[in-house]
């Protein structure tokens, strides 16, 4: 190519190139898009678990003396920010495996500082028929107004009732528990 | 703090700015004193210069190895932004990262000493951020671990690097014989802010346990994360003046050199190497270390009910998991505390072919010739936190008339592969102006560049010769 060539075509792009720079600009954006953003992550997560064995329920004599346990455990997180303002539901998975030829009756209860209930549910636990486990699943969803009473709960209490048969008193009650929190973060 | 802004905050992030120091447009560009601080053994053919101060040299440059502003907030009915933000994050990796240099020359200036070595000092400022793409945990965020069971989310993921430093410095060009330049230059830096946050590890995963005591397993293992910084405790409290007074006396100083070369293989031939910014910062004033290391296991709170023969006492169930958690798990947070960091080390080498009509016609040594064009490949890496970035760009440099220079330039780079650059240098008597930019076709609609960066300045320089 002739010198005179290569000239010119720099001296036309230099002049492209400036002109590109002048007028360069951002074009076919909507940036109002930003108050649509919404963020939905999903957490999973383990709660309580526990086992009952027929040692508490019954005296060294095999008597039913106790019908009623329970434990409670602050949940102090609950009160965090980000669970206060952006948890939109949560979603309680109960599962049990009762050997018990009893079944029992389970009451979560969510309570405020002053111990004042919050949120309650409960939920039946089938007895064995033959001394073998039987498994159980319940599954408690909170949203809306419930879960606004539920996000006033600093503490968790777990209680179970033995529903007294004709059977002795002799098994295993396996409780596994979890949480699934969904949150909104816009 | 709104979570989804910072979320964002950080997806924006991605959007990706990337450069360094000067614009690779001026590297060989020997005919500009820039090309002193990419290569301080450089071919200078002039006498003196000094810059106007704070305009000459004004660098910014921004780059996106992946993701444009366009991906997320394009006007476009058919999807929602929400949609585009999920395709972003699972379209990017963790060698995705972001970068953002700016550069401002606040004094510049070159004389020529009596042994015919130019000497050159000056004083700039620059900031330096590289953020890479935190996949895993950005998913996690995004997504939650519901949908991720069984996977095992890299906390290492988590890798950023920012810094403001102030430098002093003054260089030595040598010429050594006929064919050979070779040149130094030592630089005091002072850092006005560091914020390091590299070499993190350690992984979260939450697995189904079928034989376990409760429906899962979360597991933290081999968290070792760490983040450093210095000069600034508290940006709420920043001032001007506390700006002004740490670019010079901020109490975090480090050393460093550049050195380079530029050979003449034959009358048209050159080769040139340089290294620049081989040095570190030590960061003891103003520094705060967030830190946590150690691995914890959970799966639930495990309820322990009285028998009916022993009774006792409830437990503090939640106290005792987080007293666990955090015997298990080191949690700190210091002040005082010192570190060192290296600067990004930065190579750049090329090789020249100079054609056309000379422009000179030096009869009593023509190797002295020059020509009206150029045309050659330059080389370029800079060290990162995890690995080095690397271009190669072509380039075509021709002096149109007398006083003008023009430089137009090709770049292979992570960003683009249609980088197509230009510098355009006008000398004016002693008064010289040059204007250089990086991709300029994205210069149309910038939302959609990947990449993108601008240097202008303005300075006097001196030839006794012409």
């Amino acid at each position: 190519m002739p010198i005179m060539d290569f000239y010119i075509i720099f001296r036309t792009l230099s002049i492209c190139s400036l002109m590109l720079l002048a007028t360069s600009c951002v074009k076919d954006q909507d940036f109002d898009q930003a108050d649509e953003i919404v963020l939905t992550p999903e957490i999973e997560t383990d709660l309580v678990y526990l086992q009952l064995t027929q040692d508490n329920f019954v005296n060294s004599s095999g008597e039913a003396e106790v019908s009623f346990v329970s434990q409670t455990t602050n949940l102090n997180f609950i009160k965090d920010g980000f669970v206060q303002n952006d948890l939109s539901r949560i979603d309680f998975t109960f599962d049990t495996a009762n050997s018990f030829r009893q079944p029992f009756n389970t009451i979560v209860t969510f309570l405020n500082e002053t111990g004042q209930v919050t949120y309650e549910f409960s939920f039946f636990v089938p007895a064995s028929e033959t001394g073998e486990p039987v498994s159980n699943t319940y599954v408690e969803s909170i949203m809306g107004d419930d879960l606004q009473r539920f996000k006033n709960a600093v503490s968790l209490q777990v209680s179970s009732s033995i529903i007294l048969s004709e059977f002795p008193i002799m098994g295993t009650l396996d409780f596994q528990s979890k949480a699934r929190l969904y949150f909104e973060f816009n | 703090m709104n979570l989804t802004k910072l979320f964002c905050g950080l997806l924006g992030v991605l959007a990706g700015f990337s450069g360094w120091g000067q614009n690779i447009q001026l590297y060989d560009a020997d005919y500009l004193p820039q090309s002193l601080m990419m290569n301080p053994g450089v071919d200078v053919d002039y006498d003196k210069h000094f810059g106007i101060p704070l305009l000459s040299g004004i660098h910014a440059k921004f780059g996106s190895t992946e993701l444009t502003v366009n991906d997320i907030f394009r006007d476009d009915a058919s999807t929602t932004i929400n949609d585009r933000i999920e395709q972003a994050i699972f379209s990017l990796s963790r060698k995705d990262y972001f970068t953002i240099n700016e550069q401002l020359e606040i004094l510049s200036a070159g004389w020529r000493n009596r042994e015919g070595n130019y000497l050159s000092a000056g004083w700039y400022q620059e900031t330096d951020v590289i953020v890479y793409f935190p996949k895993d945990p950005a998913v996690l965020a995004y997504e939650g671990n519901a949908g991720n069971l069984g996977k095992s989310f890299d906390l290492g993921d988590l890798s950023a690097r920012g810094e403001v430093v102030s430098v002093l410095h003054f260089g030595i060009n040598k010429k050594v014989s006929r064919d050979l330049n070779i040149g130094g230059r030592v630089k005091l830096y002072s850092s006005m802010f560091n914020a390091t946050s590299t070499g993190n590890e350690g992984r979260f995963s939450t697995t189904r346990t079928p034989d376990g005591n409760n429906f899962y397993r979360h597991s933290l293992r081999g968290l070792d994360a760490s983040f450093k910084m210095s000069g600034v405790d508290d940006f709420r409290n920043l001032e001007a003046a506390d700006v002004i007074s740490s670019s010079l006396f901020g109490g975090n100083y480090g050393m460093g050199v550049d050195v380079g070369f530029s050979y003449k293989w034959d009358r048209q031939w050159r080769v040139t190497a340089s290294l620049v910014d081989l040095g570190f910062i030590y960061h003891s004033k103003n520094t705060r270390e967030i830190s946590a290391s150690g691995n914890y296991e959970f799966d639930g709170i495990g309820f322990i009910y009285p028998t009916v023969t022993e009774t006792n006492e409830e437990p503090p169930y939640y106290d005792q998991l987080v007293n666990d958690f955090k015997a298990n798990v080191a949690y700190g947070n210091e002040t005082g505390v010192s570190y060192a960091t290296m600067r990004p080390t930065k190579f750049y080498s090329s090789l020249e072919y100079r054609f056309g009509e000379p422009l000179v016609c030096n009869c009593l040594n023509p190797e002295e010739d020059t020509y009206r064009f150029r045309t050659g490949l330059t080389l370029f890496a800079v060290n990162r936190p995890r690995f080095p970035q690397a271009s190669l760009t072509g380039y075509l440099d021709a002096r149109l008339l007398s006083f003008l220079h023009t430089k137009f330039t090709y770049t292979i780079d992570p960003y683009t592969a249609a980088n197509i650059g230009f510098l355009v240098s006008a000398q004016i008597a002693k008064f010289n102006l040059y204007i250089s930019a990086d991709n300029v076709l994205g210069y149309q609609n910038l939302a959609k560049s990947n990449t993108m960066a601008l240097q202008l300045g303005m300075q006097f320089i001196i030839n006794s010769k012409k």
